[in-house]
């Protein structure tokens, strides 16, 4: 906690804005709203006392959180006629019930539809590390920004890796709950059966601080679990004892780019991790929550395609189509596959506690590149770079990103801390090992 | 039959998008069928698989014993 009042730290966050307007992370700036929240917990805690944990911490939210009196957008021109949402979503009343101010939504994907954060509406999201590359997506805005040190926090959404992804290639830390896990009431969906509410942050003390802050019952959110409130904060210092930890391997071991690789074995000697551990499905899996995600986005949006089709940036609008037209058949396949790979996974959660796995297979591709070149093999760029974290997605188990400098380059990439269904705690334990070994020395602004 | 083997693409269209509600612009053709190939593709890593067809689905995380925490 700083001596800084909440409205010093706000007008501080958005001095900064102005100075991150390079990399276009940002699609709406609420100054207005920001400061009356801020003079609020100035007013009602005057002696230096904290409305709760996040006491005046700006954060920002990407662009399909809902926001009270604001059309919520999901980067694309396609929601524009919709009504301004009428309450905040849950995740961001709850960040400001913790004393934290919303200052910013963030540029993202199309409707979180890709992972380089390119957006035909809004333009791209650029990656602070080096402003001539993605800053990864979906939640690109969210990653920059946290990556930027604008705020030391943000609201991400993740379905196949869209809060992984960034933070790797920009370098923060994230944490996907386990599914079910948060509220997802007032986030833009996506993909229904996949989707999930989390974080980007800085430290690894404020991820964990934002994670708990987010929990608690929401009786509007049908997907949510029947599940008590867990803090981690305060396992953080819990160190690794008990903890057996494995390095996937197989499908996660290649390709990797001699910095993903590099900061899979700082890892592994890290946490004394095993090599071993194989998930036989991982390819599988990633190719049937490719399938999952184009059947359930496409029949989400099936009503605005016939309405609207122009309002869609031409490269969504085309995926959407495609996956409105898919068989049931291969859909239902995809739903047999989820239940063999999450079976498999829970065997492997016998023997270990934890795995890793690489976030991505490289660093930051170039804007505009549509290949990228990882040992020998040429692959397109927007779907491959996800293909690592796209392979877990259908088990909704709860999965943390550690930064690395990788190569020491100024490009980061990341590993997967990846734990049993609602072990969130054993997730933030090991990224807090991670941190305090050096593991992302240089990343944190 | 299985759906993998049977799909061309441009067919698939013309017959099935005018019953999902909506009729691709000429424009749009190529690109929705490219990514309808794209789909199956990625279908048939999975779809005949003898273990897939034997299985039944699980329609989201956490549904079954074998999934619980």
């Amino acid at each position: 906690m700083t001596s800084d009042t909440a409205s010093d730290r706000i007008e501080a966050a958005l001095a900064a804005i102005d100075r991150a307007a390079a990399i276009n992370a940002i699609t709406t700036v609420l100054a207005d709203r920001a400061r009356q929240r801020a003079a609020l917990l100035d007013r009602r805690f005057p002696q230096g006392e904290a409305a709760g944990p996040l006491h005046g911490m700006p954060f920002a939210a990407k662009n399909l959180f809902d926001v009270e009196g604001l059309v919520t957008r999901a980067g694309s021109a396609s929601t524009a006629h919709n009504p301004p949402a009428t309450r905040d979503a849950f995740a961001v009343a709850a960040l400001e019930r913790a004393g934290g101010i919303l200052v910013a939504l963030t540029n993202m994907d199309e409707l979180a539809y890709g992972f380089s954060g390119e957006n035909a509406h809004d333009g791209h999201t650029r990656n602070p590390r080096d402003p001539a590359r993605w800053a990864g997506g979906s939640s690109s805005g969210s990653a920059a920004l946290v990556a930027a040190g604008v705020v030391s926090v943000a609201l991400g959404s993740d379905t196949n890796g869209s809060i992984r992804v960034p933070a790797a290639l920009c370098g923060t830390f994230s944490l996907k709950p386990t599914f079910g896990r948060l509220s997802r009431r007032g986030a833009f969906p996506f993909a229904a059966t996949l989707d999930h509410v989390g974080v980007l942050a800085a430290d690894v003390h404020v991820l964990a601080a934002t994670y708990d802050a987010l929990q608690g019952h929401d009786p509007d959110d049908p997907f949510q679990a029947s599940r008590p409130v867990e803090a981690v904060s305060p396992h953080l210092d819990a160190g690794l004892a008990g903890l057996r930890i494995g390095v996937l391997g197989d499908y996660f071991a290649a390709p990797l780019s001699e910095g993903a690789g590099r900061a899979m074995s700082e890892a592994a000697g890290i946490l004394s991790a095993i090599r071993g551990p194989r998930l036989t499905r991982a390819a599988q899996g990633r190719a049937a929550a490719f399938v999952t995600t184009a059947c359930e986005s496409g029949s989400l949006h099936l009503q605005a395609l016939h309405e609207r089709p122009e309002t869609f940036g031409p490269l969504v609008r085309e995926r959407l189509m495609a996956g409105a037209l898919v068989p049931s058949s291969l859909y239902i396949g995809a739903q047999k596959l989820r239940r063999l790979l999450s079976g498999e996974l829970a065997d492997l959660f016998r023997t270990y506690d934890a795995l890793i796995a690489p976030a991505t297979p490289c660093e930051s591709p170039l804007l505009g590149a549509d290949t990228i070149e990882v040992e020998g093999q040429s692959m397109p760029a927007r779907s491959a770079i996800g293909m690592f974290t796209q392979a877990l997605t259908l088990t909704g188990v709860p999965i943390g990103v550690a930064p690395n400098p990788g190569c020491g380059t100024s490009l980061p990439v990341g590993v997967q801390i990846i734990c049993p269904p609602w072990r969130e705690d054993i997730v933030l334990r090991v990224l807090a090992v991670l941190a305090r070994e050096g593991f992302t020395a240089g990343l944190v602004p | 039959m299985n759906p993998v083997k049977m799909l061309d693409a441009e067919a698939y269209i013309d017959a099935v998008a005018p019953l999902a509600g909506f009729t691709p612009q000429p424009a749009m053709r190529e690109g929705i069928a490219a990514n309808l190939r794209r789909i199956v593709d990625f279908a048939a890593v999975f779809i005949e698989d003898p273990a897939v067809q034997k299985t039944e689905p699980l329609f989201a995380p956490f549904q079954g014993p074998a999934d619980e925490g």
